[in-house]
Order: C-alpha cells, then structure tokens, then sequence
C-alpha cells in the first residue's frame, strides 16, 4: 500500500487494515472515534449569541424583483470579509462550549472542532449565522414593507455546498409584502343596500309587561279559592327523601324547608313536579308532594335529588298586576306619565336598532369596496389573520359556551385549524380586501387619525384595563390608529353612497332564505361554513 | 525465564506487512496538541511494539524522518459490570519525535 495514500479518505474506504480504522474515523481523539458529522452541540445555537449578533453589523449589497402574489424576490450579496466573520464566529462559539475528550473547556483547537464536528456541520451553521443577520438588515432596507417571515428561495443546502469560508456568498428570498389596493372604480357615490332592522313596538310593550309583573301585589283570595296557576299559596314546608317506594327518608337539610312561605304558583318556577303537585289545594290542607331537584341545582347536595315535600297551605293569594296607567308610570320609574315612560324606554331601546343599522351600512359599504378592489393578497397575511380569528373563536368558545380547558384544547389542532381556514379563507380575503381599500382611501383622501382622539381612545381602553399597564402599547395604538381611520373613511364613503335600506325579511322569509342558502351551501360547502 | 515471563511484549521481527497493524491511531488531547509545537506526534501502538517497531513503523507509513521515540505503558483502567471486573482495551503510548522537516498531517481535510 502506498504510505502516502494511508491518511486521505479515498484510502480509508479501499483498505482493510487498522490503518483504515485509522482514516475513516479519522483521529481518534481522547480514546473515542471523533464522529465526524455528529450534530453541533445545542449550546451553540442558542445563549449569547444574540449579543454577538448586535455586534455583527453586517453590510449587504440587495437586489430586488417583484414576485407574482405581493411577494418580492430578494438576492442578498455578502461580503468576503462579513462571510469570513461569521464562520470565525461560529468557530469561536464552538470552540468557546465544545466539551471533547481529552480537552479542557474552551482549550479546544480549531482544527480539532472542524474535525470533531465535520466541516459539513459548522459550514451549515455558519450558513444560518449568516441568512440570520443579513435577512433581517436586507428586509429593514427593502422599498416597501415586509410582513411574516422570510423563506429562502432556494434550498439550505445548495447554499451549504456553495459556501467558502473566506469568498463572497450569495442568495436568494422571497418575502411577502404589504400588498397595495386598486380601486378600479369611482368609490365616491357607491349604491348599496343594507338591511334596515325597524324598530318593534310590541318590545316596548314587553318591557312594560315585565315591570308591571315586578311591582305585582297580592291581596288574600275568597275563602272557598283552590290553588290555580296565577296564586300565590302561603304555607310551611317540610322536607324529605324519597325513597324508592315513594314513601318518605330521611328529612332534608333544613335548607329546603320554612314556614309560611310564598309559594308563587307558575309553571316552572321551582323544582319539577312541585307547583303541580300544590295545585287544588285548599286553605289548611296537608299534602306530600314528591318532587325532583334539577342537576344543575345551586346547591350541590341537592343535585338530582328526589325528594317529599309535606305542604301545609295555610291561605291562598291572588296575585294583582298593577294597572297600566300614569300611577303605575309614577310607582314604577321616576315618569309622570305613562306616555314618558313610553318614549323613554323606546329610545333607550331604540339606539340599539340605530347602531345595528349603522352597522349594517358600513357592511354593505365594505363589501361594495371589495368589489370595485383588486388586491393580491398574500398567504401570509390570510393566515395570520385566520389565526386571529380562530383563537378569537376558540376563547368565546371557552366563555359563552361554558367548555373546559381540556376540551378547548382538544379542538385546537392543526387539521380543526385547517378546516377553519379553508372555511374562513373567502371572508377573510373580503375583510381585508376592504381594509386595504379603506387604507388606500385614507391615503387618497389624506385622512389622518387626529392624535387628541387617539389619545381618548387610549384612555378609555387603559380605564378598562383598570390600572394594569397594556401588554402591547404601540400595537394597542396601532389599532385604535386604525380603528378611527376607518371610522373617518366609512363616515367619508356614508356620505357620497346612495343608502338604500331595505326592511327585513319577515320570519316567514328568512326561513325561506336560510332554506335557500343552506341548498346553496350543498353545492358549495366552503362558502356556507365562511359564514359560520 | 526474564525471557520467557516478557515474551508477549517482545517482536521477534521487523515485518513491514506487520507494521500498518502496529499503530492503530493518533491519540489526540490538550496534551498531545501541545506536543505538535515541538514535532512529537503522540500514538497509540501495540502493546508488543518496540521503539525500534515503532520508530520503522511512522517512518513507512507517513514517510518522514523520525529522530526518537519515547514509550510507556499508561495505566490500565478497569471497568466492571455488574459483578464482572474486566480491563479496557490496552494499548501502548508513542511519543515520536520527528526530524525539524518534517511533519505529520492528522487532521485531513473531510
């Protein structure tokens, strides 16, 4: 064998001998073969790096082309000299945490790291110290604006295998960028329709029901009246356990008993089977009631539990609703007149039905502008604003339908979150389009939100946070930024439209409309659950 | 008898096809990289071989002048398991020193 050839690879994989051993683990350091692509220690990557990383101003040299989609094409030329101070700088850290055998911490030389760990590896980590520095200071020096995270046009390990430790490097990616709004019509003058919700009056007289059945008082009934539906009985309770003959247990806790109460006899008023079991009583009858405690009873040893009561009805009432008249107005509220009362509780109610159609024009409005926009909208910001959405979902999820955190979490998925998406994608495509349109106007029109009511803004939703300082200040006021500047460009565009509202479908019609829409959700499933 | 009692760490021969199996591989520490200053290339050897092997040894395989050798048997360290006490591998140390000329690459590019 030729010596010369004993310590190249191409010898190690052609001989047998220990002098193969000797190539192909390489040097044996400490004892142990050197694994030559073993993975870079878990230290290096993280720690103090980011200090270093202030350190390292590095100087890149952008090209920049337009993508289809909003995105942009970046190409990103680094120096000799910064390429060089990166891979020192990798090699540093290394050599700074590398725990090999047979050497002291921090004592290792560098031709032992680059052996230990493979060349392979540290180049590649040198690659990513590299893309880390000069993709955030070629984004930062971009024309336009960037949004989400930058992905590498080409694959990491081409770049790898280009890369030299002391020559220029290149590469390329694409990023996404804020996308910019084409109105391709007149927005001034838009004709839409809105859904005009008219007031009821018969909620007006809802209202006045209900405060009338509060100021009821009841007056003693004749002497020979049985109990009905609308008395009230006046008596003691006792109560026991039931036990499976339906004969009477153990007494209940004296939480469940009193004497001479009210007992108001309506339909579903107390537990089940009570009120029933009262009625045709007389004055001074005894009689046991069985009755059953409902599961979601206040106190939990009385959940589900059946049980006797031994009534004892000491007299019957009638139950008198007072008159609806200026006396009742005066008793009740604070009116003189019935007719004040009246007004008032329709114009307290009536603001509801006004912002609801306010609502319902900037609506419409919004989705008039997405139609007269184009907009290339680009993944990224659909689907950070998907995700928005369905975390917003998942949390009103846990409070409104009462669901606890385990279920929560079990629904968080990625396929649940992917279906969402899928659902969601063309309302989300229409919101934004619209936002984007909105900003665009803003921008036409030099609308600008006015720093006094972004500051009143500010300190309504810091009064809300009652004293706690906000997370997010800046992002927070972006938001209330925005939050005014649409309402200014909504108010701008109310003003040109021609609104025309239209009532709302009686019951009969929405039915038939829901009937409508879900034949149509058959065929197109992706639209109807947008919706939802 | 003092014959007989070291014959295992004895070679009766220098056989060249013998002499890729004397060295088996570089030993390479914080210690051994300090040796590199001074030309002395640290091995681990057949525990048979003599200063003479050696020397004939990292003069064929790695084609340079070798001006000394210095040996020594490090301890032997044991290892049990369970109720098994047994020793590690054993190999000789080779401390070769080589002609101010000439040099030894032990870390090839990979």
């Amino acid at each position: 064998m030729a010596p010369a050839a004993f310590i190249t690879p191409v010898a190690a994989t052609t001989t047998r001998s220990s002098a193969s051993a000797f190539a192909a683990g390489g040097a044996r350091v400490g004892g142990r073969p050197a694994a030559a692509a073993s993975v870079l220690p878990v230290v290096a990557a993280g720690g103090r790096r980011g200090r270093a990383a202030r350190q390292l101003a590095m100087k890149v040299t952008i090209e920049e082309s337009p993508l289809p989609n909003s995105m942009r094409g970046v190409t990103i030329h680094v120096s000799a000299d910064e390429v060089a101070l990166c891979y020192n700088k990798v090699v540093k850290d290394l050599q700074k945490r590398a725990a090999i055998p047979g050497f002291r911490t921090g004592k290792v030389p560098k031709k032992v790291i680059l052996n230990h760990f493979g060349k392979a590896t540290v180049t590649a980590s040198a690659v990513e110290e590299v893309i880390q520095h000069t993709v955030q200071q070629a984004l930062s020096s971009l024309s336009v604006s960037a949004i989400g995270q930058a992905q590498l046009a080409d694959d990491v390990q081409d770049i790898v295998a280009k890369f030299e430790p002391n020559s220029e490097l290149s590469f390329a990616i694409k990023v996404d960028v804020w996308p910019e709004a084409n109105l391709t019509a007149d927005y001034k003058g838009l004709v839409v329709s809105a859904e005009e919700t008219a007031f009821d009056e018969s909620i007006v007289d809802d209202a006045l029901e209900q405060a009338r059945q509060r100021e009821a008082f009841t007056v003693l009934s004749p002497a020979d009246a049985v109990a009905e539906i609308g008395r009230v009985a006046v008596g003691s309770l006792v109560g026991f356990y039931r036990n499976e003959d339906g004969s009477r247990g153990d007494p209940l806790p004296d939480i469940a008993s009193g004497e001479s109460v009210e007992i108001k006899l309506r339909m579903g008023q107390y537990m089940a089977g009570f009120v029933e079991g009262i009625l045709g009583m007389k004055a001074g009858d005894v009689r046991d009631v069985p009755v059953e405690f409902p599961a979601e009873s206040a106190r939990p040893e009385l959940r589900g539990v059946k049980a006797i009561f031994e009534v004892t009805v000491s007299a019957l009432k009638d139950e008198v609703l007072p008159e609806l008249n200026d006396d009742f107005a005066r008793s009740a509220t604070e009116h003189d007149t019935l007719e004040a009362l009246r007004a008032d509780i329709r114009q307290r109610l009536g603001e509801e039905t006004d912002g609801a159609n306010d609502a319902a024009v900037s609506k419409a409005l919004e989705a008039a502008l997405a139609e007269i926009t184009e907009v290339e909208l680009p993944e990224t910001l659909i689907d950070e604003q998907a995700k928005t959405k369905f975390a917003t979902m998942m949390s009103d999820f846990k409070t409104k339908g009462n669901m606890s955190d385990e279920q929560i979490k079990s629904m968080i998925t990625q396929d649940s979150y992917q279906a969402y998406r899928k659902s969601a994608q063309k309302n989300i495509v229409k919101s934004l389009t619209a936002n984007l349109a909105i900003t665009k106007i803003a921008q036409l029109e030099g609308i600008e939100a006015e720093p006094a009511e972004v500051e009143e803004q500010m300190s309504l939703i810091k009064a809300e946070m009652k004293g706690k300082p906000l997370d997010d200040e800046a992002s927070v006021r972006d938001k209330v930024v925005g939050q005014v500047l649409r309402q200014k460009v909504l108010a701008l565009l109310k003003e040109s439209a021609v609104v025309t509202l239209t009532a709302k479908p009686t019951e009969a019609e929405a039915a038939a409309a829901a009937a409508a829409a879900e034949a149509d959700a058959a065929k197109e499933p992706v639209a109807a659950a947008g919706e939802a | 008898m003092l014959y007989l009692k070291y014959k295992r760490y004895i070679m009766d021969s220098i056989d060249s096809r013998g002499l890729l199996d004397l060295v088996k591989y570089p030993i390479i520490t914080d210690k051994t990289t300090k040796l590199l200053e001074e030309n002395q290339y640290c091995f681990a050897v057949d525990p048979k071989a003599t200063k003479i092997n050696i020397k004939a040894a990292i003069q064929y395989i790695f084609n340079v002048q070798v001006t000394g050798v210095n040996t020594c048997h490090p301890p032997k360290k044991k290892r049990s398991i369970g109720r098994f006490v047994g020793k590690r591998p054993h190999y000789k140390k080779a401390i070769v020193t080589l002609a101010s000329e000439d040099s030894i690459n032990l870390f090839p590019e990979t």
